[in-house]
């Protein structure tokens, strides 16, 4: 009966999501920050989930282990493909420099403030038990969403760019942190966790060799596709199923392995890739809305003062780390936009405090690797996280706005 | 040539990473694992995460198999089963022994059969939609009769043919004898008539082909599928309650007796089934197309989900998946011609896919040790089965006034055989499990489709291109 339910909800959500009035809602500056977040879908997934109306089992979803390291791997795929040298080259130095300050702040605050949060949490906790949950809470925590609808129509075109390629640059630096520090802890056949970097080297050897070899083998498939729909879509399918498979089987971050074989892929010169290329990208908001609606029923929320600390912790972190990353190197307001640049300023701040979306797949890829309840906490904590910022930048805007409006009022009536 | 090799080189490529990555998977088995919190960890089952892998190889592989046999003259479809054979784990068994690792495993079998429920709500949804009622009626009796002589024929050939050489053995003595015997033939007679309408569907896909063979095989072989269920489910129905019959209750498996304890409700079942199947079909179908107005962004995406929750579903309650999808499709290209298009196309992106998963999967179930058991039944009755569509088909299009090449070819249309049939053989197996004479009619079965399921396809697309209409799907609709 609880199938029936599912789908009835599913269905009666789909429904009204897809309506008219909901898509006018979505359109407006402040729904959309919050909508393209993928916040919708995780509650969504939450409502579905054990910690709402039950009607999906964290368990039966642990079932779909092979679509959920296909899904993984196609999201891999997809930020592989965005990693051309040559597109690579074109970006500017700016855009590089503050995705290095994000890296370096970023993972030394949130590090320390994991590193304290976690002691207390769990306290008998080991350095090894320890070494993935920081790992994640780190590289869940590089960059931004990439939406840049909420700094409104008068922010440049450079502004939206330096958002969204800063953001992917950090993205794929969350996926490689994160994909090379869940190779260096393993367990033994007693179940204790411990470090293995002879382990962790001989991983990162099948990882490179496993995309090489799919690299190799996919440029000369998507080259048979001809540009067709149909044939297109079995190779991707095929691709990523592989390439994640084998990687989940050799115990290896399916992540990591597709990203690196979509690198591959993206920098040898295959017939019809563009084609290709451009037809995966069109999957890029289903995933992103798959992603949020497992990490929903996957986390488990459980009333403790520790993990609510961490998040809030993590939370004023970002407030502290992201606008100040804006101010290291800014991007040239005064010129390239004709909003006020404070208001500018504001806006981007706003835009960069918002978490990524790559968190949904990290905290998957997380529960993936040990479903634990301890990982599916810590889901829950950059959840957590991730909705009180959207909350802080919602707010921003909306005072600014008010701001904005009261500063108009007053210059007419002058 | 050259291309050819190359492609070999590749599936080798796959085949050789699978092998390395079945070597280096860490075999240690962690017990009792706990996390920091000091609770338990969640343990996946065996097989369960190297499904993704399977499906992945049999998807590439399938799909470049599929390109050489296209290449070389043949269908791709039988390149999508070769490669499903040539991964089999019972081939793997068959070649280098049991206690070997081969390219796919048994353990990742069980979790193969949800894709390819999903594969056979699809087919069907693509071939609901291809019907043009109208037409049907227009041809209605035209139909029929091919379809009524085609499958009377069928089963009266090998029902004959199965009783003899059944008799002949031992395995039926203690079973009720001569009316165990001839049920049993019944039932296997049923499956020998089932067609397999994915093939049909996929080989006309890919050929692009339409014209009288095209649109007449298609439409009979749809609507065998619906007579097939109920009189599939009637005969085994009888055979089960005949065979227990024989035996004191406790000796029968379970699936038997509680068929043969269901015996007298059997109609009132079977109308349930494909009655409430058809409703809810309709229901899907209506909703489908109410999406598709709606300018719904993914239709391939709404497709799969909706595969999925149709399987989900008819699993539930106990409905016929395969008459659900047909229904659904059927609704849309009746009811809603505007949204027809729209589905169409968004089967079109998702068949590949599909069909190579669909037939590669159902390649993995040949088993070559079954087959050189009861290969002598298995010459015989794929041998008398040809002869007796060839006869049945040819019958048919002359009473029903049919003529031209699109009668001569049309038998080749019901020689292939894949899903269905397979469904209908597992649930064969299943039924009869617990009797001693189960593993050789269902090793009978299975050996037989294999064969109808390699050659079918190639037999078709011959049939096709000699009926001329190869590449007149476009033409014809402009």
């Amino acid at each position: 009966m609880q199938i029936f339910l599912a789908i009835l909800v599913c269905t009666a959500l789909g429904l009204v999501w897809t309506s008219r009035r909901a898509y006018r809602l979505r359109r407006q500056r402040t729904i959309a920050g919050f909508v393209s977040g993928g916040w919708v879908s995780v509650f969504f997934g939450i409502a579905l989930g054990p910690s709402g109306l039950g009607l999906v089992s964290r368990e039966s979803v642990l079932q779909s282990v092979p679509l959920i390291a296909a899904a993984l791997g196609a999201v891999g795929f997809m930020v592989g493909f965005q990693l051309r040298v040559s597109v690579l080259r074109t970006i500017p130095g700016e855009f590089y420099r503050a995705a290095v300050a994000d890296v370096l702040l970023t993972a030394a605050l949130v590090g320390g403030i994991a590193l304290v949060g976690l002691r207390v949490w769990v306290p008998e906790a080991t350095a090894s038990e320890l070494w993935l949950p920081m790992a994640f809470l780190i590289a869940a925590s590089f960059g931004w969403s990439m939406e840049t609808r909420s700094l409104g129509t008068q922010a440049s075109p450079h502004l939206g760019l330096w958002v969204r390629v800063t953001g992917a640059l950090l993205g794929i630096a969350a996926i490689v942190c994160f994909g090379l520090a869940s190779k260096s802890v393993e367990r033994d056949a007693l179940g204790v966790l411990h470090f293995s970097w002879d382990r962790a080297l001989l991983k990162a050897l099948h990882t490179v060799a496993l995309a090489l070899a799919i690299g190799f083998m996919g440029r000369f498939m998507i080259g048979l596709t001809r540009d067709r729909a149909g044939q297109q879509f079995a190779v991707f399918l095929g691709l990523i199923a592989f390439t994640a498979g084998s990687a989940k089987q050799l115990d290896i971050s399916p992540l990591f392995s597709s990203l690196l074989a979509g690198v591959v892929i993206a920098n040898l010169k295959a017939p019809g890739l563009r084609a290709f290329e451009s037809f995966v990208a069109r999957g890029e908001h289903v995933m992103g809305a798959f992603f949020g609606v497992l990490a929903g029923i996957l986390l488990k929320v459980e009333p403790a003062m520790a993990p609510l600390m961490l998040g809030v912790a993590i939370f004023a972190a970002r407030g502290l780390v992201k606008p100040a990353v804006v101010r290291i190197d800014p991007p040239d307001l005064h010129e390239l936009t004709p909003l006020g640049v404070a208001t500018c300023r504001m806006r981007l701040a706003g835009a960069v405090i918002r978490q990524s979306p790559i968190m949904l797949a990290l905290g998957v890829s997380l529960i993936l690797i040990e479903p634990s309840l301890f990982h599916k906490q810590l889901v829950a904590v950059m959840v957590l996280t991730g909705v009180l910022c959207e909350l802080q930048v919602t707010f921003m805007l909306h005072y600014r706005r008010a701001d904005e409006r009261g500063a108009d009022a007053e210059a007419v009536a002058s | 040539m050259k291309s050819v090799v190359r492609i070999l080189l590749v599936i080798a490529t796959l085949v050789a990473i699978v092998i390395a990555s079945n070597w280096f998977h860490a075999t240690t088995s962690v017990s009792d694992a706990v996390d920091a919190l000091g609770r338990p960890i969640l343990k996946y089952p065996g097989g369960l995460v190297s499904t993704a892998k399977a499906i992945g190889l049999l998807l590439l592989g399938g799909w470049l198999m599929g390109l050489i046999a296209s290449e070389i003259g043949f269908s791709k479809i039988t390149g999508y089963l070769v490669f499903g054979i040539l991964a089999s784990p019972k081939v793997g068994a068959f070649l280098i022994g049991e206690d070997m690792r081969w390219v796919l495993s048994s353990s990742q079998q069980p979790y193969l059969v949800l894709v390819n429920d999903v594969a056979i709500v699809l087919i069907a949804l693509t071939a609901g939609s291809k019907i043009n009622l109208v037409e049907v009626r227009k041809r209605f009796a035209a139909i029929t009769t091919i379809l009524a002589f085609e499958f009377l024929i069928v089963l009266a050939a090998v029902v004959a043919l199965m009783s003899f050489m059944l008799s002949q053995t031992d395995a039926f003595s203690e079973y009720g004898g001569l009316m165990t015997t001839v049920l049993v033939a019944l039932v296997i007679g049923v499956v020998a008539t089932a067609n397999s309408p994915a093939v049909v569907i996929a080989v006309l896909n890919e050929t692009k082909a339409d014209g009288p063979l095209a649109r007449t095989a298609l439409a009979v072989t749809i609507w065998k599928d619906l007579v097939l269920i109920v009189v599939f489910a009637v005969a085994l129905a009888m055979a089960v309650s005949a065979a227990a019959s024989g035996l004191p209750a406790p000796e029968t498996g379970g699936a038997a007796l509680e068929a043969a304890a269901k015996g007298p409700s059997i109609w009132v079942k079977v109308t349930k089934q494909i009655g409430g199947s058809m409703l809810m079909g309709g229901g899907i179908g209506v909703l489908l197309a109410w999406y598709i107005r709606r300018g719904f962004a993914h239709p391939a995406m709404l497709l799969t989900l909706g595969a999925f929750a149709i399987t989900l579903i008819s699993d539930e309650l106990g409905l016929k998946p395969l008459v659900v999808g047909l229904a659904a499709g059927l609704m849309i290209a009746n009811r809603y011609a505007q949204q027809k298009r729209s589905l169409q196309d968004a089967v079109e992106e998702l068949s590949v896919p599909v069909y190579v998963l669909f037939f590669a999967v159902a390649g993995t179930k040949v088993d070559p040790a079954l087959v050189s058991e009861v290969w002598g039944f298995v010459l015989a009755l794929v041998t008398l089965r040809l002869g007796a569509v060839w006869a049945g088909t040819t019958l048919g299009c002359r009473v029903s006034g049919m003529e031209g090449p699109a009668a001569r070819w049309m038998w080749t249309a019901f020689v292939p055989q894949a899903g269905i049939s397979l469904a209908l053989t597992v649930v064969v197996a299943e039924q009869f499990r617990g009797f001693g004479f189960a593993d050789k009619v269902y090793a009978v079965l299975l050996s037989a489709i294999a064969f109808n399921e390699l050659v079918g396809p190639v037999l078709f697309k011959y049939g096709l291109g000699r009926a001329k209409e190869v590449g007149q799907a476009g033409l014809r609709e402009d």
